[in-house]
């Protein structure tokens, strides 16, 4: 199935898609949001892309194989919690520092770190049931 | 702060949760077809 006006809404939607997913990582520590909505909507935006372009598209244009994802954000939000370890504090215990660039100041801190991994394995997860799920229903066509 | 640093814990094992579940789905789906093959 491959309709244009599919194909130009997807062209149009996907970077609006991501550029609001990395939005809601970003704010997600204090405000809603999060790692787990932001990778969420990153799915959607590469389900909505293999409905248009179908799955081998898709595949192509996340660049990474997603089972890769699965484990390395998952080993992110683990490592998260390691350097408080090192400082000798409980296990994921938050660190902050705050970063200016110019004149605006952004909180950085192990929170982010973690809420990155969350992301990347969200993504992996639903990126790989999906693809997963079309690639069997391809092959039993 | 403590509810911050203990919701990292709660997130983490749903993550954990997830990434097995996708692991499952992908076993299940292809132990069948590298059987055929």
């Amino acid at each position: 199935m491959t309709s244009s006006i599919l194909q130009t809404a997807t062209r149009f939607l996907m970077p609006l898609l991501l550029l609001f997913a990395v939005f809601l990582l970003l704010r997600g520590h204090n405000e809603p949001g999060g790692g787990f909505v932001g990778g969420l909507v990153v799915a959607a935006a590469f389900v909505l892309y293999s409905m248009a372009f179908g799955v081998v598209a898709s595949r192509r244009a996340l660049l990474v194989d997603p089972s890769t994802l699965l484990g390395t954000g998952l080993l992110v939000a683990l490592g998260s919690g390691v350097p408080a370890v090192l400082l000798g504090r409980p296990f994921m215990t938050a660190s902050w520092m705050t970063v200016r660039v110019g004149p605006a100041a952004v909180d950085v801190g192990t929170p982010l770190v973690f809420d990155i991994g969350v992301f990347l394995a969200v993504i992996g997860v639903v990126l790989t049931i999906v693809f997963t799920l079309s690639d069997v229903a391809r092959a039993e066509d | 702060m403590i509810l911050v640093d203990f919701r990292g814990f709660d997130t983490l094992g749903e993550a954990t949760v997830l990434v097995t579940v996708a692991i499952g789905v992908r076993a299940l789906l292809l132990i069948g077809r590298e059987r055929q093959a």
